[in-house]
């Protein structure tokens, strides 16, 4: 379930990006360089000589219609990648968006198939022969799961 | 007195460092001897950095400005209170607080454990003594902090005006205590693995440290939000800077360890998975406290940059490779005793949450770091800020969300079909009927939709488990309602505090969603009695007025707030400009109701008294601290020490002497 979530998550979010991009996600989209380290659109900076300008800026180009990307690719042009407040998803910056996916994927199906295994196992279990050093006619593992079984019932 | 702190200083780096030795010494040779001198010298450590502590408050509060640290952190007209919390305000200040809590929770863990644990003790001592030596080293030879101006100032240069604020006076303390807590369950784990004594004896010994550590940094995530919702006057609460990043890697993974530690103490179970979780988690501990002191990476928050970047990433190696040794060498006595039976079963559910709390740390450890990778790999930097973090953790956050709904239902062991279908049927009908409602009203955003239709479905589950267990107690015990709900809680109160916790987290997951996802935003420049709309709010602006005094100027704004014609606010937002150093700030002001917070941010007013004013509609953020209050009243069932733990965690200790003893 929670894959088909993360999937449908990730649909959600491609088509979104399909939509033109309003005013608030291009000034989102750049970072601003007054030191706030804050976006274009969260500096509040009084009188920034960066955000303030750039704002105005985009507001105007939009207008003119220029697309969102369009603004984006300009500023990334005048100012490098650093302006831009997420990496371009080209080239090796696609690593920093593909790497926690590829990691939660590949720990992911690491628990599959490790649970698997050991079910695997544990459903031939109770067909082992008992344990030639228990002197008990039941064997350790009937014990232990006796044991859980004890446990959960008065949980 | 500066003589006194430092010899104070001296003093308890060759304490903490004589601890370490005579500890693992009279552990190797089994001398009980050493062992105590050891302990006895912990508890000296302690006393000597509350005398280099007293030292500097007492310094910054009598103005004492030969001292470099006081003459660049406070003045004469800085406030009391700030004089005080000016202590956590700078480098040298903050690492000899840090050093005040760690040898403190040292001399707490010992005096907890004097008559039992007494195996892994001597390591635990150890460990911790270790990593204090380490912090007391950098006070002593690299960032002193009594170090003495040859021309003292008259007048000092203040504390940063951002730091002047209610929230700062308890961000960083209970930071830092939730940082420095996760050194004691570390301590545990190396007693564990240095004496071989590897059964769940330190987990259980370590258990309320991990919730206190968990709680505190739990606490220093929301207060750090809340400030920067109040002081940064950005209209928003987090903005995944570096700094609040390396905070809540820590809180990722330890959140993850206090799950999977459910299995071990259930199935004997993860116990390399376990071990690794708290060595990454005080690992992150010390990784964080690198990043805000190294300057390796650009913040807001982070400290002056100075030259102890080096030195933490050498202590970060040893604890890593150390550590990782030791699990190495005991990894055959690691081996789980028993298996997973199905994918099925609560078992997987705890591990895909791990999977997914880790994943989330590694996408802002990665996202984080990423920037100086590309540097070194292209040479071009790049900018890694709130729209990459948000974008990749979002789908992992929301499966999370619905993992929390899963976990606490889904039968241990196996779930049969039947199970899954009586369990399931309703939470899973109640969040597709909320969703559905949802959408009905107007919501389209997927995201938006997904968090709104999880949060029912856990909230029923939750609500569900309280109301089975209560009426099985009614009838089991002959209780009342009310009474059945308390023992209830009171006979289990780590699942029940977890519960409630949960309901809390919710509650965090709908505020974060609702008011990121449909926050509304206008800015005007207005002449006095004109006004604007902002949602359902329209704002008039009446007045401005200028105050000062010696340490700061003021401007403030009147602005009344009408809903459907109706007066029902006036809100006062400030501009300050602060007199040392020079620095203007900002003052938001807010009405905040269950349903939305109206935030006012006043940029500027010029001389004939035109205003600009940013004004924001933040729907259900109320809900975010709401949750914090949720989750500390869970945390707070789960750790209490009732009479029927104690007397349970007695019964434990006799079952497990008498084992040993046999």
């Amino acid at each position: 379930m929670a894959l088909v979530a993360l999937l449908a998550f990730g649909v959600g979010n491609a088509s979104a990006q399909e939509l033109p991009m309003s005013r608030g996600d291009v000034e989102e989209g750049l970072t601003c360089q007054c030191g706030c380290g804050l976006t274009v659109h969260a500096c509040n900076h009084l009188q920034c000589s960066f955000a303030i300008p750039v704002r105005k800026d985009i507001a105007e180009s939009l207008e003119r219609g220029e697309t969102g990307q369009q603004i984006l690719d300009r500023y990334a042009q005048k100012y490098g990648e650093k302006v831009l407040s997420s990496p371009i998803a080209t080239g090796f910056n696609v690593l920093a968006w593909i790497a926690p996916y590829v990691a939660v994927a590949v720990g992911g199906i690491l628990i599959v198939f490790a649970i698997r295994r050991m079910a695997h196992r544990s459903a031939e279990l109770p067909h082992a022969a008992p344990d030639e050093h228990s002197s008990d006619p039941a064997s350790q593992q009937q014990l232990a799961r006796l044991r859980e079984e004890i446990e959960e019932f008065e949980r | 007195m500066i003589e006194i702190g430092n010899l104070a200083l001296y003093l308890a780096l060759a304490t903490a460092a004589y601890a370490v030795f005579a500890c693992v010494y009279g552990a190797q040779t089994r001398r009980r001897d050493f062992i105590a001198s050891g302990e006895h010298a912990a508890y000296a450590c302690w006393g000597l950095v509350c005398i280099a502590t007293v030292v500097m408050v007492h310094a910054l509060i009598t103005h004492d400005f030969r001292i470099k640290y006081v003459a660049g952190y406070s003045s004469t007209t800085l406030p009391l209170q700030y004089r005080i919390t000016a202590l956590w305000g700078g480098m040298e200040g903050s690492l000899l607080f840090w050093a005040l809590i760690l040898t403190s929770f040292v001399a707490l863990a010992q005096f907890q454990n004097r008559n039992r644990n007494r195996e892994l003790m001597p390591y635990v001592t150890a460990t911790s003594a270790t990593v204090a030596a380490f912090f007391l080293s950098l006070l002593v030879f690299v960032t002193p902090p009594f170090a003495v101006l040859s021309r003292p100032p008259v007048e000092g240069t203040d504390l940063n005006p951002l730091l002047q604020n209610y929230w700062m006076q308890i961000h960083p303390p209970s930071l830092y205590l939730g940082y420095v807590s996760w050194t004691i369950p570390f301590g545990f784990a190396i007693g564990a693995l240095a004496t071989g004594r590897l059964d769940d004896l330190w987990i259980r010994t370590s258990r309320r440290w991990c919730l206190a550590a968990w709680f505190f940094l739990s606490l220093g995530n929301l207060f750090g939000a809340r400030w920067a919702y109040e002081v940064l006057g950005w209209g928003g609460y987090w903005a995944w800077d570096p700094v609040e990043n390396a905070a809540f890697m820590p809180w990722l993974t330890g959140t993850a360890y206090l799950h999977s530690v459910m299995i071990q103490e259930r199935k004997d179970m993860l116990k390399v998975w376990n071990m690794t979780l708290i060595i990454l988690t005080f690992a992150l501990t010390i990784f964080g406290t690198f990043l805000t002191r190294s300057g390796v990476i650009s913040s807001v928050h982070s400290f002056t940059q100075s030259g102890l970047g080096p030195y933490f990433l050498w202590f970060l190696a040893l604890i890593v490779v150390g550590s990782g040794i030791l699990v190495v060498l005991r990894i055959r006595e690691l081996r789980p005793r028993h298996k997973l039976d199905s994918i099925l079963s609560r078992e997987s559910a705890f591990l895909f949450n791990n999977l997914l709390l880790l994943g989330i740390a590694f996408a802002t450890f990665w996202g984080t770091l990423f920037p100086v990778l590309s540097e070194a790999v292209r040479g071009v930097k790049i900018t890694v800020g709130p729209p990459f973090f948000n974008q990749v953790n979002a789908p992992l956050a929301i499966a999370l969300l619905l993992l929390m709904g899963i976990g606490p239902i889904i039968a241990w062991r196996r779930a049969s079909a039947r199970h899954l279908m009586e369990s399931f049927l309703w939470p899973a009908l109640f969040g597709l009927l909320v969703g559905g409602a949802a959408f009905a009203l107007g919501m389209r955003t997927l995201q938006a939709l997904l968090v709104t239709s999880f949060s029912a479905f856990v909230l029923y589950t939750v609500v569900a488990e309280f109301h089975a267990g209560a009426r099985a107690r009614m009838s089991m015990v002959g209780e009342g309602y009310g009474a059945a709900l308390l023992g209830l809680m009171r006979k289990n109160q780590r699942r029940y505090g977890g519960y409630i916790i949960h309901v809390g987290v919710v509650f965090m997951f709908l505020g974060v969603t609702m008011s990121s996802v449909y926050r509304l935003e206008e800015i005007h420049t207005v002449k006095k009695g004109e006004e604007f709309g902002v949602g359902r709010y329209t704002i008039r602006y009446d007045d401005a007025a200028s105050s000062e005094n010696a340490h700061m100027a003021r401007l403030t704004a009147t602005l009344t707030v009408f809903e459907n014609g109706q007066q029902i606010d006036v809100l006062h937002p400030e501009k300050r400009f602060y007199k040392r150093p020079e620095q203007p700030a900002t003052e938001v002001d807010l009405r905040s109701t269950m349903r939305d917070d109206l935030y006012v941010i006043l940029g500027s007013i010029d001389d004939k008294g035109v205003a600009t004013i940013q004004a924001y509609v933040n729907p259900l953020v109320w809900w975010l601290w709401c949750g914090g209050v949720v989750l500390v009243l869970g945390t707070a069932v789960a750790v209490f020490p009732t009479r029927r733990a104690r007397v349970l965690e007695r019964a434990r200790e006799t079952a497990v002497g008498r084992r040993q003893q046999a």
